[in-house]
């Protein structure tokens, strides 16, 4: 427990420290581009299979559940497309982004410290936060809201395809699309695309922290990862809860 | 070359302790490692070399004592990023994302040091010096012990700075290229004057280019000895370790192991 808060706290510094940092920045574009790219590159596809069920699993459960009230299911393009943009694309996006980029990013940096990586960066006056922190940190804060975009509509199309082929739908693909879009405004993707950030940023300075403050063998990388893993997985749901209430 | 060289570098510790978690390393070193010299730390393994290194560097803390640069204690000296350190890991600690040339190139790059193309000219002719060519496009993971070593040591001398701090930088290799080795961080002390401390157990290194010998011996640091002394040492612990015999028909290992 002890040990969380001081993954908490030192997690905190490195944003700060970041802040610092940043006046370095044009140097380190082509770190940050390329971390933003490798990210992209390796949660687009799940996150674009993930978001495909979760848009049509939610337009089958609530379709079915609708079924009994008259006219009701007229509503499903709206309640798809809001809860994609405002709940779940963010959501999933960032614990996919926990699972394939967190993950990796502790391991990495783990692995670094375990090996005096960091330390050598240290003797040579090289700053570990700008070497290390800041490229995975801007790169994450690029790309997420890109991969959520994407986990929206990809989740709106799987929606829109269980209405189309599903019979106990009986509302078509026209009245799903013409609903979500009286409904879904710029506003509410905007809050989604807000908590996303949110949670990027969560994420990797929470990974960041606890790879750079491994110590010990390649047991504790292991650790790490794990303890990563799941610090923001409940950072997350905390903080998704209290800023949809101050968002709504 | 590369920065302009402030005066030398001087290195005192003063009643240095270090304790781990209740289990005292090293106990109240006293010594000092005069501008320009070569200081050779000698002992046995496990008595806390590098743990004295990395003190040195600035990475730990140390648990009381002080540790001072040209007469300013460390923490005030690295705030203000007065002199080039470099610390030659005992593992070499590459980096293992970067291929050998931009770990070497890396120091060079972010500080913005010299252009691409004098960085390229002096990592070929350190590479050449230590009998490293081709293997610049290579990862560190595709590189024996012995070469990363020799890597880790061409990443400390291409820095040029005021301290250099080896660890162990003969260990692993055969006594040809140790002996190659040794001459070349004998001939940049020379040369650059770069204030070196280092720690290994290997005499000839200590013999050839130490022109001071501290020996540890469980924590604590006795006598200063020069090439010369340090053979003659009257002492019993210091003869041992130079010479030790090797005794087969008295071991002194317990039966089962036999
Ligand atoms: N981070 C640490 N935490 C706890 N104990 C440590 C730590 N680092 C070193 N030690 C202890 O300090 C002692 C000295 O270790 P050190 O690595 O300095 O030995 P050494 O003299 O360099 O040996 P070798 O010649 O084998 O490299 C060892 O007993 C080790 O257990
Ligand atoms: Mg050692």
């Amino acid at each position: 427990m002890m040990k969380i808060l001081e993954d908490w706290q030192y997690a905190l510094v490195l944003l700060f420290k970041t802040i610092g940092e940043l006046r370095f920045l044009p140097r380190q574009w082509g770190r940050c581009m390329q971390h933003a790219c490798n990210m992209g590159y390796q949660t687009l596809p799940i996150v674009g299979i993930l978001s495909l069920f979760m848009g049509g699993i939610l337009a089958l459960q609530t379709g079915y559940s609708l079924n009994k009230v008259p006219g009701a299911q007229n509503f499903l393009g709206s309640i798809v497309g809001l809860s994609m943009c405002r709940e779940l694309g963010p959501l999933m996006t960032a614990f996919l982004l926990t699972g394939r980029v967190g993950s990796a990013i502790t391991a990495e940096l783990a692995s670094m410290a375990v090996y005096q990586e960091i330390d050598a960066l240290k003797t040579m006056n090289l700053s570990p936060v700008r070497l290390l922190v800041m490229p995975r940190l801007l790169g994450g804060l690029l790309m997420m809201p890109l991969l959520t975009i994407f986990s929206n509509i990809l989740g709106w199309v799987g929606g829109w395809i269980v209405v189309h082929s599903v019979d106990i739908i009986s509302i078509n693909g026209s009245i799903y699309w013409r609903g979500l879009k009286k409904f879904v405004d710029i506003e509410s993707i905007n809050d989604g695309l807000i908590k996303a950030e949110l949670f990027a940023l969560i994420i990797i300075a929470v990974s960041c922290a606890v790879g750079l403050r491994t110590r010990g063998g390649p047991r504790e990388i292991g650790a790490s990862v794990t303890s990563t893993i799941v610090q923001t997985m409940v950072a997350i749901l905390t903080c998704d809860f209290f800023v949809s209430k101050w968002l709504l | 070359m590369t920065a302009e060289k402030q005066t030398p570098v001087g290195i005192e510790a003063k009643h240095v302790t270090k304790v781990f978690n209740g289990k005292t390393v090293l106990k109240d070193l006293n010594f000092s490692v005069k501008p320009k010299e070569v200081f050779v730390l000698m002992g046995p393994s496990g008595t806390g070399k590098s743990v004295l290194l990395r003190l040195i560097a600035g990475l730990d803390e140390v648990t009381s004592g002080n540790i001072c640069i040209n007469g300013t204690p460390l923490k005030e000296v690295k705030r203000k990023n007065k002199y080039v350190l470099g610390l030659v890991f005992q593992a070499g600690a590459l980096f293992n994302s970067l291929s050998i040339f931009d770990n070497l190139a890396l120091y060079f790059r972010e500080h913005c040091l010299c252009s691409e193309k004098e960085i390229t000219a002096r990592i070929e002719r350190v590479l050449e010096m230590l009998n490293l060519k081709g293997i610049e496009q290579q990862m560190p993971s595709s590189l024996s012990g012995g070469m990363k070593k020799r890597v880790a040591l061409a990443r400390g001398l291409l820095m040029e700075p005021d301290v250099l701090l080896f660890d162990e930088p003969t260990s692993e290799l055969d006594l040809l290229t140790a002996s190659s080795i040794i001459e070349l961080i004998g001939s940049v002390n020379r040369r650059l004057g770069i204030t070196t401390v280092i720690a290994s157990h290997d005499i000839l290194l200590a013999k050839s280019i130490g022109h001071h010998i501290g020996v540890l011996q469980n924590g604590t640091l006795g006598e200063i000895y020069t090439p010369e002394t340090l053979l003659h040492a009257d002492n019993a612990f210091i003869r041992n370790f130079l010479n030790p015999t090797i005794n087969l028909d008295h071991p002194q290992f317990p039966s089962f192991l036999l």
